[in-house]
């Protein structure tokens, strides 16, 4: 028993850390041999396992002992340098910061649905589709256990309180909460009964709607809401966090049954759940288990295509995919195919800032340790284990990493927090979560460790390798040789250039490719031009008393002496619509796409467009069955070579975006006027200038201009109808406005007041932030690089002060040995720069495909291809010239006394 | 060098462990023998615990080694002897101090309480 308990502490000893052992081992075990029979005598078997529990408590306290005294080392040699400390924890801490923005971004994009019970399941369609398409599908019981259907976004006019507010909503098929596996926090969700058309009119409110404007108030279960003016029962509140499903794009606070009624839900109006031809219905399927996606792809593609055989519509000779599935339990449905943009782009961005800190800290590193080779050297022969002193070194870094991080984790939320703030140019609240979660904190924790040992350990290996009889003698640097080998410190400026230069690159050709495009607003007039937004029919009307209130309001206010003019529109010029297109065919029997824009009479002179010839629109253009429409030069350039337009006719149909205008999520417009696909001949009225008024600057448009029919006051766009007037200079034209408004009807509430210059900023501003980043991440490499060079040529010269003094001695001019250290920096520095180039290239050729819509950006912009070099260059010899001239100051006497 | 009254209190084990070498230098196995017979077997100083409370101690500054070594016939190599540093006795000296403060100032509370218990 003594033996064993015995040969058990031996090898436990063994444990112990080096220097312990080194130094307590071998008596710890002869005490331990004397002591054992008397332990064992008065303690028995109980006295071993204390022996034993004893070092094995010792064991792991000795390591945190060594560890402790790492740190307070670490520490003490950190502080002792607070230049190189400092620009390393900024280095790191930007690095760091970015990294995690990065993931983030990625994180709050791909996060799971909140509230929903196994997200993983659902799948929804990519393209909206028609209702009976959506009950067909509904069918397929082997392919999905459950599915629903929802029209969103959807804008009502909610009124607590006695004040009415436009509020985001979703109507939804009594199964949607169900399918979605969602509980309610108070009362019900939609069951049998509100599958019926024409059931009472009954409406879950979302828990921030409870809380915000009901005042948290369970009472409230069971009583009227006023929906659009018609009282609605309030039958449950959905739980907290959950705004629906889609809550990135179309957050929804209230929730109605597709069988509401139509003055509910004006977008259901004209029995819409029965036409083939109205596909404005989100589908979203859980896939019953075992079923892959891609099966359930095939089994819909095929049912769809069987429907549109037996319903002839239009495209059922197209072959291919009809049905796209996306993952239907992520906030943003992303389809297969746009993953590697989001996961990719920006997770090679942020690597590479980081790579290009680590790169330069470990620059930095490397200097130092190779400056106290001779502390180390001293403490390997005084008997200190390599590994101790690898550790000993890996802890500094690890302080460094550790340092930054928690800098840079409060960094990335305040920057996320910003971007959250961020408002995009939509109609709609679009709104993206990307607080960092603590899967973005493990992330930074897990980045830290990695940075730590990244840019610590290579220099750790390397200073503890030092041959020790040259580091020990005074002047061991004495050494000639016309260059240096390819060490590792210079491998890692070359690195360091290369990197930096490829991200000046990449995000200078983003940067300035979005800056050039930004801002170009030709053909009509900002100044002093006006909009307030209004949706009468969401405040209760019926369409012929909105179409009366909203004549009587542009009679009064075009009487306001504070006003030059104003109309009133559903498009607007500057402005993100998703699908509101038309297409035509051309003389030579091409089709070709316009934009569509449907505005009231007076909109040109309002807006300051020139109608070139014929005429804009009148108030009789605007009649039902009226066949006017007024197109712009390009349109006319297109189609009829140039040739006079006026009294032609042309025919049109709707027609999906094309070309530049990719469908921003969010944006199809809903309404029957809209998609309808059907031919129709319209007469040319009037020829306008062109308005050049896209996101990005890119090649002119053709547009035609529609006249506003009473049923678009009745269901205006998601941005509702537009009063835009253009006000005499210094007027405060929106208050006027306001007090007309309360005083034909105060329950009538105008929302979105603001100028076109507010409008354009907003529009732009998603743009302005992008490229401000990229103009930030660019400067970032670029000055870390700078700074990486200046500390490794000071370092070199530092070590080459013996050898410089001697050849000044010897009678070498300053000249040469300034030449002499610069030829060095210089050959670095060229040799990074074409590495750097070769990447960019390759990197912009492939951003070049993903970008094709930023149609101005050109990989071959010369500015940019010589400019970024040329600074980068001439910033890196700059900073190789600053310690290089102070190497020739050198005073050959005080140098060679030292030896 | 350090004030000794930065170290007080010391710990237990510290101060048994030094009180042990107040008579000249002792080996590890000898420490433990000797505050075991102290204590009257109450505090055993574990052979791991030992030798981390010496670690420490050199560390400090409150030992060192000997290089004295016994006889040849009584004497193992594997042995070493520890001893205080001046640094050491002072500390030691200090907290002893402290220790018989402590004391008073408990037996004079106590003849306190004793006193006012008669009163009663």
């Amino acid at each position: 028993m003594v033996t064993l308990g015995l040969r058990l502490y031996r090898a436990l000893a063994s444990a112990f850390p080096y220097e312990f052992k080194n130094a307590y081992g071998e008596e710890l075990i002869k005490t331990t041999e004397d002591a054992i029979e008397e332990i064992w005598r008065s303690h028995g078997v109980f006295g071993l396992l204390r022996l034993l529990l004893d070092i094995a408590l010792r064991i792991p306290a000795e390591y945190i002992a060594e560890m402790r005294q790492d740190v307070h080392y670490g520490l003490r040699m950190l502080a002792g340098s607070p230049g190189f400390t400092g620009v390393a924890l900024v280095s790191l801490c930007l690095g760091i910061c970015i990294a995690t923005c990065a993931y983030s971004e990625l994180n709050g994009m791909l996060r799971d649905l909140p509230g929903v019970s196994r997200p993983g399941e659902l799948v929804s369609i990519q393209t909206p589709a028609s209702y009976p398409a959506y009950q067909r599908y509904g069918e397929l019981h082997d392919v999905f256990s459950a599915t629903f259907a929802y029209v969103a976004p959807v804008p009502f006019g909610v009124s607590t309180g006695g004040r009415a507010e436009r509020t985001w909503g979703h109507l939804v098929t009594p199964s949607y909460f169900s399918a979605l596996g969602v509980r309610p926090a108070l009362g019900r969700f939609f069951g049998r009964a509100e599958e019926q058309p024409g059931c009472a009119p009954v409406v879950v409110v979302g828990y921030r709607f409870w809380q915000e404007r009901l005042g948290s108030d369970p009472a409230m279960l069971g009583k009227p809401l006023r929906v659009n003016g018609v009282p609605a029962t309030i039958i449950g509140v959905a739980p907290k966090d959950f705004l629906g499903a889609s809550p990135a794009l179309f957050a929804a606070d209230i929730w109605l049954p597709v069988a509401a009624d139509p003055r509910l839900a004006p977008e259901l109006a004209g029995n819409a759940l029965a036409r083939r031809d109205l596909t404005i219905f989100h589908v979203t399927g859980r896939l019953q288990p075992g079923k892959t996606e891609a099966a359930a792809e095939a089994e819909l593609n095929a049912v769809t295509q069987q429907m549109q055989q037996a319903y002839g519509e239009a495209d059922r000779e197209r072959k291919g995919t009809r049905v796209v599935l996306l993952s239907g339990g992520k906030v943003i449905p992303i389809r297969k195919q746009d993953m590697p943009f989001f996961r990719e782009f920006l997770l090679v961005m942020g690597g590479m800032v980081l790579l290009i800190a680590c790169a330069n800290v470990a620059n930095m590193m490397l200097a130092r340790a190779a400056g106290r080779r001779r502390e180390i050297a001293v403490r390997l022969a005084l008997g200190a284990g390599r590994a101790r002193l690898i550790r000993q070194l890996l802890t500094e870094s690890m302080l460094l990493a550790a340092g930054s991080a928690v800098l840079a984790f409060p960094l990335c939320a305040w920057c996320m927090h910003l971007m959250s703030q961020l408002r995009m140019p939509f109609p709609i609240p679009m709104r993206l979560d990307l607080n960092p979660d603590w899967r973005a904190l493990l992330f930074t924790l897990g980045l830290t460790v990695i940075t730590g040992v990244a840019f610590g350990l290579a220099p750790a290996l390397q200073a503890t390798r030092a041959d020790l009889l040259p580091a020990l003698k005074e002047g061991g640097q004495l050494q000639m040789r016309k260059f240096r080998r390819i060490s590792l410190r210079n491998a890692l400026v070359l690195c360091q250039m290369a990197t930096s230069l490829t991200l000046l690159l990449l995000t200078g050709y983003m940067g300035l490719g979005i800056q050039s495009t930004l801002g170009v607003q030709e053909g009509f007039n900002p100044r002093n031009l006006y909009l307030v937004s209004l949706d009468p029919v969401r405040d209760g009307y019926s369409t012929g008393r909105a179409v009366d209130f909203l004549q009587k309001l542009l009679d009064r206010v075009q009487r306001l002496p504070s006003v030059a003019a104003a109309c009133l529109t559903d498009t607007l010029p500057v402005a993100v619509d998703g699908n509101a297109g038309v297409s035509f065919s051309t003389a030579e029997q091409r089709v070709e796409w316009a934009r569509k824009h449907v505005v009231g009479h007076g909109y040109f002179e309002t807006a300051g467009i020139r109608v070139l010839a014929g005429r804009g629109f009148r108030r009789e253009d605007e009649k039902d069955g009226s066949r006017s429409i007024v197109v712009s030069e390009q349109l006319v350039r297109v189609c009829f070579r140039g040739q006079q337009a006026l009294g032609r006719q042309i025919e049109l149909s709707n027609s999906e975006s094309s070309g530049n205008y990719g469908a921003w999520p969010g944006t199809f417009d809903n309404r029957a006027s809209m998609i309808g696909a059907a031919r129709q001949v319209y007469e040319i009225v009037g020829v306008v200038n062109d308005v050049t008024e896209d996101i990005v600057a890119s090649k002119k448009h053709p547009a035609i201009y529609f006249p506003q029919h009473p049923a678009d006051y009745a269901q205006p766009s998601l941005r509702g109808v537009t009063l835009m007037l253009r006000a005499k200079p210094g007027a405060d034209a929106i208050a006027g406005v306001r007090q007309e408004i309360s005083a034909l009807d105060p329950n009538i509430t105008p929302f979105n007041a603001r100028s076109m210059a507010e409008h354009i900023a907003e529009f732009m501003s998603a743009l302005k932030g992008a490229s401000w980043t990229y103009g930030l991440l660019g400067i970032f490499g670029l000055v870390l690089a700078s700074v990486g060079l200046a500390g490794v040529t000071a370092y070199s010269v530092a070590q080459r002060g013996h050898e410089i003094g001697i050849r000044l001695a010897l009678g070498a001019q300053r000249r040469d040995v300034l030449g002499l250290v610069m030829r060095e920096g210089a050959a670095l520095v060229f040799s990074g720069a074409l590495i750097g180039l070769a990447f960019a290239w390759a990197g912009m050729r492939s951003l070049g495909d993903m970008f094709a819509w930023v149609a101005s950006v050109k990989g071959a912009d010369p500015v940019l291809l010589g400019g970024a070099p040329l600074l980068l260059i001439s910033l890196a010899l700059a900073a190789c010239y600053v310690p290089a001239r102070k190497s020739t100051r050198v005073d050959p006497m005080v140098t060679l006394r030292q030896e | 060098m350090a004030k000794p009254e930065a170290l007080l209190p010391l710990k237990p084990n510290w101060f048994h462990v030094l009180l042990s070498m107040a008579d000249g230098e002792q080996h590890g196995y000898g420490i433990m023998q000797e505050v075991l017979k102290r204590t009257g077997g109450k505090l055993r100083l574990w052979p791991a615990t030992l030798y981390g409370t010496l670690k420490r101690l050199m560390d400090e500054g409150l030992i060192e080694e000997s290089g004295a070594r016994p006889a040849r016939e009584s004497d193992d190599v594997r042995r070493r002897y520890y001893r205080l540093t001046p640094f050491g006795r002072r500390v030691l000296a200090a907290e002893s101090q402290r220790l018989e403060d402590l004391v008073r100032l408990i037996q004079a509370k106590r003849g306190l309480a004793e006193r006012k218990s008669e009163s009663w």
